[in-house]
C-alpha cells in the first residue's frame, strides 16, 4: 500500500501534470496530421525525454501517445483522413455523420469513446497485468495464425459489396505486402533490384495515398464551383454537436464489449490497434438492433472502432510492464525511454522497486482525465480548421501528405508511391472495388505468413500435425471458435443472397 | 449494355494481366524457388496464393459480368463527373514528387504545387494563389525542420539553397 501511495505521489505533482497536459496538447495536434503517426510522434520525443526529469519526460510521452490517438480520429471524420491506421475503421461511420453536418457529434463521440477505452484498458492493466500477461506469453505463431484469420473472416463479413471484388482487394494487398525481403530466408521478392523496396512498402504512404489522396482525387470530379465551398459544415442545432445523456448511455455496451476486445488484442504484442478497431466494429456491428446504419453514420459505427484502438494502447503495456516485451513500436519506444531514465519493468521490479509502475499508472489515468478536457477544447478548434474551402484545403492536404510521407522514412520514392497508391485508390472506388480490404490485407499479412510458416517449421519438429495441435489446447479452443465463425459468415453470405438483401450499403471504399 | 460490355473486358484485361504476373513476373521476382532445410514454406507461396486468389476472383467477376448477374453499380448521386480535373491533380502531384521536389527542394517545389493546384481547382485570385501556398509552407517548415527537427528535401539544381 506504502507503495502504491509512493508511486502516485511521484506522478501527481505540477511537474509531471505540466507534462501530461503539454503532451496531450502536443500529441492531439500531431496525431491530426496525416501520417504523423503515434509511434512517431512517441520516437520524436524519446530523445528529449532525457533532457527531462524522469517524472515530467515519461508522463508526458505517455500523454502524447494517448493524445495522438484522439487527434487522428480528427480528420479521419472531417477529411475521411485517418491520422494514424488505427482510425480507419472510424471513417467508415464518422465521415457519413460528418457530411450531414453531424461532425461535432461525431467527434464527441470519438471522445468519449476513446477516452472510455483508454481507462477501460488502463484498468484492466492495473488489476489485472501479471494474469493478462501469463494467458498472452502463451501464445504461439499457431494461435497468431488463427487470429489473423478470425480478423480476414470478420472482413469477409463486413464487405458487402460484390464478393469477388473484396477477395481482388485482399489478394492486392496481400500481394504488395509481400514485396521486400523474405521474412525467414531474407532472399528479396519482388524487388527488381531497387533498395528503395527492401524494407518492403510503407504502410503510411499506402495508408494516405489510398485514403486520403484518392478521396481528394475522387473530389476533383466535383464541377468548379463545389470546390469553392466548405469542405464541410456543420448543423448548428445542438444536439447535433454534443451527445445526449442517453446516447451516451446507448453506447455503453458496445463501448465495454470493444474495449475488451481491445484490451485482448493489446495484450498480444503484434497484433496493433487498427486490427482490433476493425474487429470491435465488425462485432458492433453484428451485434447491433440496427446493423443497417452501419456505414451511414451510426454512433455505434463510430464507438467500437475508437474504444477498441484505444484499449490497445494501454494494454500494449501489460506485457511490457509485467515482462518488458514491448507489445508494439510505440511500446519499445516507452521502453526504450524507460531504460534511459534508469527504470527497468518486468517481474522483478513489480516485486522489489514497485513505485514507478505505480506512478506510470497513476500518470495513465491521469492522463486519460486531461485527454477528455483538452479533446473538449480540440473540438470547436477543429471545426474551423476544417471549415475552408475545398478548393484551399486539398492542394494544403496533398503538400502536406507529401511532407509526412516523407517525413517518415527520410524517401522521396514514398512520397512517389503515395500519388501512385493516390491514383490506383481513385480508380478502385471508381470501379467499386475496396481499398479498405486491401489495405487490411497488407496489414494482416507479415503477421499471417510468419506465424503460418513458423508454425510449419515448429509442427515438422514435433511428432506429426496431430501431436502438434493436441499440445496445445489454446490452439484447439481457437480453432474450434474459427470453425464456428466460418459457419456463421457462410450463412450470412447464402442468406444475403437468398434474400436479396442489399449489397452495396457500407462505404467501405 | 455497353457499359457492361467494357466492364467485361476491363476485367478481362485484369485476368490476362494477373495470370501473366503469375506465370512471368512472379517467378522472375522470387529467385529462391523452395524452401531450405527448417525453412517452412517456400519465399513464393503466399505471393502465389494471392496471384491464384486474384485470378479466380477475377474469373468469377468476368463470368458474374458476361452472364449479367453482377450487383448493380451505386448510383452516383446523379452528379456529372468531370474526369480532366483528377487527371490533371494526379499529373501535377506526380510531376512534382517525380522530379520537382528532388529538382528545386520541397519548400519552393511545395510552393508551386499547392499554388497550381489552387489555380487547376478554380481559384483566380492573385493573392490568394500566392500567398496561400507561402504560408502553409512556412507552417510546414516550422512544424517539420524547427519542431520536429525533420529536414524536408533541399534542391538538387541549386545544393547552397538554405530551404
Amino acid at each position: 500500500m506504502e507503495s502504491i501511495l509512493d508511486g502516485i505521489s511521484l506522478a501527481l505533482n505540477f511537474n509531471a501534470l505540466a507534462g501530461i497536459l503539454l503532451g496531450i496538447v502536443l500529441g492531439q495536434i500531431l496525431g491530426s496530421i496525416p501520417g504523423l503517426t503515434a509511434a512517431m510522434a512517441v520516437a520524436l520525443l524519446v530523445p528529449f525525454s532525457f533532457y527531462f526529469d524522469p517524472w515530467v519526460g515519461i508522463p508526458m510521452m505517455l500523454a502524447m501517445f494517448k493524445g495522438s490517438l484522439f487527434g487522428s480520429s480528427i480528420p479521419a471524420i472531417l477529411l475521411r483522413t485517418p491520422g494514424t491506421p488505427a482510425a480507419a475503421a472510424t471513417v467508415i461511420d464518422g465521415n457519413p455523420l460528418a457530411r450531414r453536418g453531424k461532425g461535432g457529434k461525431a467527434m464527441h463521440t470519438v471522445l468519449f469513446a476513446s477516452v472510455f477505452g483508454d481507462s477501460f484498458s488502463d484498468i484492466v492493466l492495473i488489476f489485472g497485468a501479471g494474469v493478462l500477461a501469463a494467458v498472452a506469453i502463451r501464445f504461439g505463431p499457431a494461435e497468431y495464425a488463427i487470429l489473423v484469420f478470425f480478423a480476414l473472416l470478420s472482413l469477409i463479413s463486413l464487405h458487402r459489396g460484390s464478393s469477388w471484388k473484396g477477395v481482388a482487394a485482399i489478394a492486392a494487398g496481400v500481394l504488395l505486402a509481400c514485396i521486400g525481403l523474405d521474412p525467414i530466408t531474407g532472399s528479396p521478392r519482388l524487388t527488381f533490384g531497387n533498395a528503395e523496396l527492401f524494407d518492403g512498402i510503407g504502410l503510411i504512404p499506402m495508408l494516405i495515398g489510398f485514403l486520403a489522396i484518392s478521396e481528394v482525387f475522387r473530389q476533383l470530379e466535383q464541377p468548379v464551383r463545389r470546390l469553392a465551398e466548405k469542405t464541410i459544415t456543420f448543423s448548428s442545432l445542438p444536439e447535433d454537436n454534443r451527445l445526449s445523456g442517453k446516447e451516451h448511455r446507448a453506447l455503453l455496451p458496445t463501448l465495454f464489449r470493444s474495449s475488451a476486445i481491445g484490451t485482448l488484442t493489446g495484450a498480444l504484442p503484434g497484433l496493433g490497434s487498427t486490427v482490433a478497431a476493425f474487429i470491435a466494429y465488425n462485432e458492433a456491428r453484428r451485434t447491433a438492433a440496427k446493423p443497417e446504419e452501419f456505414g451511414r453514420g451510426s454512433l455505434h459505427g463510430i464507438a467500437a472502432p475508437e474504444a477498441a484502438n484505444n484499449a490497445v494502447g494501454g494494454a500494449n503495456l501489460i506485457p511490457l510492464l509485467a515482462f518488458g516485451i514491448p507489445g508494439d513500436v510505440a511500446a519499445a519506444l516507452i521502453l526504450g525511454a524507460l531504460l534511459i531514465q534508469g527504470i527497468t519493468p518486468g517481474p522483478i521490479a513489480f516485486r522489489d522497486n514497485p513505485e514507478p509502475i505505480y506512478a506510470i499508472f497513476a500518470a495513465m489515468l491521469l492522463a486519460n482525465l486531461v485527454n477528455y478536457v483538452v479533446g473538449m477544447g480540440f473540438i470547436p478548434l477543429a471545426k474551423k480548421v476544417v471549415s475552408v474551402p475545398k478548393r484551399l484545403l486539398f492542394p494544403a492536404v496533398l503538400v502536406f501528405a507529401s511532407a509526412g510521407a516523407y517525413a517518415m522514412r527520410g524517401s522521396l520514392f514514398d512520397v512517389q508511391l503515395m500519388f501512385v497508391f493516390g491514383l490506383i485508390g481513385w480508380l478502385m472506388t471508381k470501379h467499386d472495388f475496396p481499398p479498405v480490404l486491401l489495405l487490411i490485407g497488407f496489414i494482416l499479412t507479415p503477421i499471417l505468413e510468419r506465424s503460418v510458416r513458423q508454425t510449419l517449421i515448429l509442427a515438422e519438429a514435433a511428432d506429426g500435425w496431430l501431436a502438434f495441435v493436441a499440445s496445445r489446447p489454446v490452439l484447439m479452443i481457437l480453432l474450434a471458435a474459427l470453425a464456428v465463425l466460418t459457419v456463421l459468415v457462410v450463412r450470412q453470405r447464402l442468406a444475403m443472397k437468398r434474400y436479396g438483401l442489399p449489397e452495396e450499403p457500407v462505404d467501405s471504399s | 449494355m455497353k457499359t457492361a460490355r467494357r466492364e467485361s473486358v476491363a476485367i478481362a484485361a485484369l485476368l490476362a494481366a494477373a495470370i501473366l504476373f503469375g506465370l512471368w513476373i512472379l517467378p522472375a521476382g522470387i529467385s529462391h524457388g523452395g524452401p531450405g532445410p527448417g525453412e517452412g514454406l517456400s519465399p513464393r507461396f503466399m505471393p502465389r496464393l494471392a496471384t491464384a486468389a486474384m485470378v479466380l476472383a477475377l474469373a468469377w467477376g468476368l463470368l458474374s459480368s458476361l452472364t449479367g448477374t453482377r450487383s448493380p453499380r451505386k448510383p452516383r448521386e446523379g452528379r456529372q463527373s468531370h474526369i480532366y480535373m483528377p487527371i490533371g491533380g494526379v499529373a501535377i502531384c506526380l510531376a512534382f514528387a517525380g522530379v520537382g521536389f528532388a529538382l528545386v527542394g520541397f519548400y519552393i517545389g511545395g510552393i508551386c504545387m499547392a499554388a497550381l493546384l489552387t489555380v487547376l481547382l478554380g481559384e483566380r485570385r492573385p493573392w490568394v494563389v500566392i500567398v496561400f501556398p507561402t504560408l502553409l509552407l512556412a507552417a510546414i517548415y516550422l512544424l517539420f525542420e524547427l519542431a520536429l527537427n525533420v529536414r524536408l528535401p533541399r534542391s538538387g539544381l541549386i545544393p547552397g539553397l538554405p530551404i
